[in-house]
């Protein structure tokens, strides 16, 4: 092996050798002996199973059945898993909609820009982003400095879909004219560029994204479209609807959340996240109304 | 508690007729000795829990393999953060398991075996990971030929082999 990728190609190869696949006979004996010995298990354990855990679980649901009659002043919500075959029912009634494309529209370039202008609640975030080496893959999150006559500055991190590698734009411009100032990691400016148009190639190199662009929901239709919960808050259902983005096989992964109202299937709030759906990760948070779609 | 319905015998023989199917998809899936025995380990000690004190499982085959699937699932789950298809494995997963090790297993070269998953690849990692398991080139002269820098290989060609791991655990051979 001459070097560390030749080996790393070959470790790869292996695993798909026959060989490679075959069970020890010492994991498969003792598997065995662990089924078995479950299998004799002592009734007793099953006893306190049978007792203790439904009346845990009357307990419990009693709990949430108090807990939804409570007609105080907090907010009354209540969240839920949702089954396979909910999920089914949703995303039939998605389809018959034109929510999916409300939400390719509200996620692209424009709505997603004018979004971040007015959704950063809290300026720890926006200082948050400005500081971490968060990347926002191939759409614009922007934070806006201080408009001066108009023209106003931007900073977008975007991602190399060919090397999974980040990098920054920071622009500033008047209306469909900017001016892009190509950074990487270590902020050092590696390309000036005037664009009229933005989904063009960036540093040469042409990208199936190239960004500021469209968010791709066809893609994360595919790829990462799922109902994480569904919601009643005051009366009215809503499901939360997540889109994980993960574009070009880069592991960078920006999670919306989508809430949407069942009835008028109409959206009521759309976060982002990195990675883990945390508040710490939140990147933008936007009630809907302010978005015109 | 209720009398469970299999002999030891019984749950024996049926773990030998099932075990080496159902650890060798774990491993074509997720490429790991270890996982693979976890996985296989969580599936039947899953089973013969339930197996125990449920009288009227009508098919144990189909029944371990639901339980397979759903430990795979979570498996996924947990590592891309449910950002996974789930129309994935909705069909019928005894057959899509069993296809799975087959299709493997019907390869000759592990090249070939390999090279299923690299058409998923994104145009540049392809064609670096083409070149290296396919034409068997080096990596100097896959710059050469590029005309890029040994740098640019290394990293596309590790980006490629990451993202064919990822593709064997969440992606479709059948």
């Amino acid at each position: 092996m001459k070097n560390k990728q030749d080996k790393e190609i070959n470790q790869f190869l292996e695993t798909f050798e026959n060989s490679k696949s075959e069970p020890s006979d010492a994991f498969r004996k003792r598997l065995e002996n662990s089924m078995v010995k479950e299998y004799r298990g002592s009734s007793k354990y099953y006893l306190y199973f049978k007792v203790l855990v439904p009346v845990f679980l009357i307990a419990f649901f009693f709990g949430i059945s108090m807990n939804g009659l409570n007609f105080g002043t907090k907010n009354n919500t209540q969240q839920y898993s949702v089954s396979e075959q909910r999920k089914k029912e949703i995303f039939t009634k998605l389809a018959t909609s034109n929510v999916l494309t409300k939400i390719e529209q509200s996620i692209a370039t424009n709505n997603i820009a004018a979004m971040s202008d007015i959704s950063f609640a809290e300026s720890e975030q926006k200082e948050l982003i400005k500081d971490s080496s968060v990347t926002l893959l191939s759409y614009p999150v922007s934070f806006p400095d201080e408009p001066i006559l108009g023209v106003s500055e931007r900073v977008t991190k975007g991602l190399n879909f060919e090397t999974c590698e980040s990098l920054t734009a920071r622009y500033a411009g008047v209306s469909e004219i900017r001016s892009y100032y190509y950074q990487d990691e270590s902020e050092e400016i590696v390309k000036v560029e005037e664009r009229v148009t933005t989904n063009e190639s960036v540093l040469g190199e042409s990208y199936p994204y190239s960004f500021p662009a469209s968010y791709p929901l066809s893609y994360a239709i595919d790829n990462g479209l799922d109902i994480l919960s569904e919601q009643i808050e005051n009366g009215n259902n809503y499901f939360i609807l997540k889109v994980e983005q993960e574009v070009q096989g880069c592991s960078e992964n920006i999670i919306f959340t989508i809430k949407i109202e069942e009835s008028s299937l109409e959206f009521k709030e759309i976060k982002a996240y990195s990675e883990d759906i945390s508040d710490t990760n939140l990147i933008y948070k936007s009630e809907f109304e302010e978005i015109t779609l | 508690m209720s009398e469970a319905n299999l002999t030891e015998k019984e749950i024996k023989d049926f773990y030998n007729e099932n075990f080496e199917r159902i650890y060798k998809f774990f491993y074509f899936k997720t490429l790991s000795k270890e996982l693979a025995e976890d996985l296989t380990q969580d599936t039947f000690i899953s089973f013969v829990k339930i197996v125990k004190d449920q009288k009227d499982i009508e098919n144990l085959r189909a029944f371990l393999y639901g339980i397979a699937k759903n430990i795979f699932l979570r498996y996924l789950q947990d590592k891309y953060r449910g950002g996974i298809p789930f129309s994935e494995f909705e069909r019928d997963f005894e057959n899509y398991a069993e296809e799975y090790v087959e299709n493997i297993q019907n390869k000759k070269t592990l090249e070939e075996r390999a090279s299923e998953f690299i058409k998923y690849l994104p145009p540049k990692q392809r064609l670096v990971i083409q070149l290296r398991f396919i034409e068997k080139l080096s990596l100097k002269e896959i710059a050469e030929k590029l005309n890029k820098d040994m740098n640019y290989v290394k990293t596309t060609q590790k980006r490629g082999i990451a993202n064919l791991k990822r593709y064997v655990e969440l992606g479709d051979l059948t």
